[in-house]
């Protein structure tokens, strides 16, 4: 059968963000991908040489909008650990609340990604509606729906008061009546498992080999999370439960998400209700001490690590980000081939690709 | 995983030229600094002794003096690698081969710093486009 | 006379077609936001065109980047007359935090030229839905 090469991207429906794929295909078959990045290659990691660990903190936090918060986290960790300043406890539990809040929003924005692409549009409405809870719960704690600017060198930015605590108690439990829908169409409706079930699967060697981590490896057998691994902000004190699954494939990888909604939906009722008084943010000095680190994160796509070289200067040395995508991208040259055509927009969505994230 | 001690051990028996330095940096990280021909033989037993869980990225920087190449793996727990190189004409043995998930990684340290990587299937650009013209942008001369 | 049917047709349903350029999502996610339920700008007639031939209005997101930059106009060119170009988010209008950088060409006019700026970051849904209100008028 002849061969001839199908190009996706980089402005395409399936596409949410610029990507180049070229599938090489045989009728209906996949029989080669290559994929292509860069499209949104802002150079970073040399622009925040230029400026000042202040301001480099409003700029990490745009690396990409679905994971901003733990993205700043991130980076404020590595300087306090650099500056050896211990953020308040009330801090803590803030930003971990707000790591588990924007946990939920991007699970709830890949579900309704997934089911637009596969022709599952009510669900995409119905998520995104939901998410919109979210999105009101992080306005009312810090201002911004999307970018939060919650985080500053030493703690958080703003508090929450009784009131407010109570608020977004009522909401999440609101939210929490809204994910039965959901869990319901991934065990039992026949359209979506057909979908997504023996689709795109990734074996427990393919994860470590190609160092897959987050949702996806979890949903291959692998119980790596660093908020168990290596808790940072408030995790060390909160229960966190590692959500896994076995079968590898795209319906695997969406158990798996749907469930850490509900598990974030219970550790922010735990961030809520152990909130401890205290202050806001310890004070950092603007000259970091000379120094490197490696710190890691949670993300809702897997681990983030950011390393941080500091010269003892007000500006950066070398910050490095990995972000969970990247792995991902590699491992999906191997993933694609031997799909049906059809297939690719399943494996491609429920990948939960964060093009912004592997660019930066 | 594996416990300090015998990741020490594990370290020097590999390292033949006796240059491994082992240290815990800051947050509990284990540090290796190892010269570039140790860096293939020492990843090869890691692997092989099941010792590091995943490779999580490798960052390339700019001293001034010279380029310092990153291997940050999670093993029971962080575990970095460094190595260094000369700043013009560097070249490390690429760790595909025996580790898939190198391979963007490399690139991107290709790409930005220009160390190159022998063995790597397609050692091309990661970020920058193809006509890319400029010096590599994390070369500490290269102004932004 | 039939220029005014189309004319009066283009107004009640602008189709708008979305790239991001290089932006870091967070626009994009609040311009999808527009297609979903609690601000669903299809009571306006506005639906998300399938292809760039089928777009009224080009929705531009993030700093325009090296590599963006041929595609971008690629998409532009193959937009029908008449057509307008909306640059949505801080980055869209100036290049935002990103300015200054290697990877950054600037805004989106470095490149094409824009109707209007819609400033934010990111940029709330309320905010595009006024700006193609008051496209609207100029359509």
């Amino acid at each position: 059968m002849k061969r001839f090469t199908i190009p996706i991207g980089p402005h395409h429906p399936l596409l949410k963000e610029p990507l180049s794929l070229l599938l090489d295909v045989s009728g209906e078959r996949i029989v080669d991908a290559a994929i292509r990045i860069g499209y949104v290659h802002r150079g970073i990691e040399r622009l925040c040489q230029t400026k000042t660990y202040v301001q480099n903190l409003h700029l990490f936090e745009r690396v990409c909008g679905i994971c901003s918060h733990v993205h700043s986290t991130a980076y404020c960790q590595a300087l306090e650990a650099l500056a050896g300043v211990e953020v308040p406890r009330r801090a803590a539990y803030i930003r971990s609340l707000l790591c588990e809040l924007e946990r939920i929003h991007s699970h709830l924005l890949w579900l309704g990604v997934l089911a637009e692409a596969i022709g599952f549009t009510t669900i995409f409405m119905y998520s995104w509606s939901d998410r919109e809870m979210v999105l009101d719960v992080m306005e009312a704690l810090t201002g911004g729906r999307v970018s939060h600017a919650a985080n500053v060198i030493g703690g958080v930015r703003a508090d929450l008061d009784p009131s407010k605590v109570r608020d977004v108690g009522a909401t999440l439990d609101r939210l929490q009546r809204q994910m039965a829908p959901f869990e319901e169409m991934i065990e039992r409706d026949r359209s979506f498992r057909r979908r997504t079930r023996g689709i795109g699967v990734l074996t427990r060697d393919e994860i470590h080999a190609y160092g897959v981590v987050g949702p996806t490896a979890r949903a291959s057998g692998c119980s790596f999370d660093v908020r168990r691994a290596f808790p940072y902000a408030a995790y060390p004190e909160l229960d966190v439960r590692v959500i896994g699954a076995t079968d590898g494939d795209v319906w695997a990888r969406a158990q798996v998400r749907v469930r850490e909604i509900g598990e974030s939906l219970r550790l922010c009722r735990q961030a809520l209700e152990g909130l401890p008084e205290g202050p806001l943010a310890t004070r950092v000095p603007r000259r970091v001490p000379e120094g490197e680190i490696v710190t890691r994160c949670e993300a809702p796509r897997g681990e983030l690590l950011y390393y941080v070289r500091s010269d003892g200067s007000d500006r950066p040395a070398r910050i490095k980000v990995r972000t969970p995508t990247l792995p991902v991208l590699m491992v999906l040259k191997h993933l694609l081939p031997g799909l049906e055509t059809a297939d690719v927009a399943a494996v491609m969505a429920g990948a939960d690709l964060c093009i912004a994230c592997a660019d930066r | 995983m594996i416990d300090e001690a015998t990741l020490r051990e594990l370290i020097e028996a590999t390292c033949e030229d006796g240059s491994a330095r082992m240290t815990t940096g800051l947050g509990g990280e284990w540090v290796i600094d190892i010269t570039p021909p140790c860096l293939l033989p020492v990843v090869a037993a890691l692997l092989e002794a099941e010792a590091v869980h995943h490779l999580t990225t490798i960052t390339g920087l700019d001293t001034g003096e010279e380029l310092e190449v990153l291997y940050h793996f999670w093993s029971r727990q962080g575990l970095t690698l460094r190595t260094r190189c000369a700043r013009k004409g560097a070249e490390l043995p690429s760790l595909v081969p025996i580790l898939p998930g190198a391979d963007w990684y490399e690139r991107e340290v290709y790409d930005m710093l220009g160390i190159r990587f022998p063995g790597h299937p397609d050692l091309c650009r990661l970020g920058l486009p193809d006509d890319w013209e400029g010096a590599p942008p994390l070369l500490a001369e290269d102004p932004c | 006379m039939v220029d005014r049917v189309v004319r009066w047709a283009r107004r009640r349903s602008p189709w708008l077609l979305h790239y991001n350029t290089g932006g870091c999502n967070g626009c994009d996610i609040e311009y999808l936001d527009l297609l979903t339920p609690r601000y669903d700008v299809e009571r306006l007639g506005v639906i998300a065109a399938p292809s760039p031939r089928h777009a009224d209005v080009l929705v531009c997101t993030g700093p325009v980047t090296r590599q963006s930059r041929d595609r971008l106009l690629r998409i532009y060119e193959q937009v029908p007359e008449p057509k307008w170009v909306l640059a949505v988010g801080a980055c869209a209008c100036s290049g935002g935090i990103f300015d200054g950088g290697y990877g950054v060409l600037g805004g989106i006019d470095r490149v094409l030229p824009v109707s209007m700026y819609v400033p934010g970051c990111p940029c709330r849904p309320e905010a595009i839905i006024d700006a193609l209100v008051r496209l609207l008028e100029v359509m």
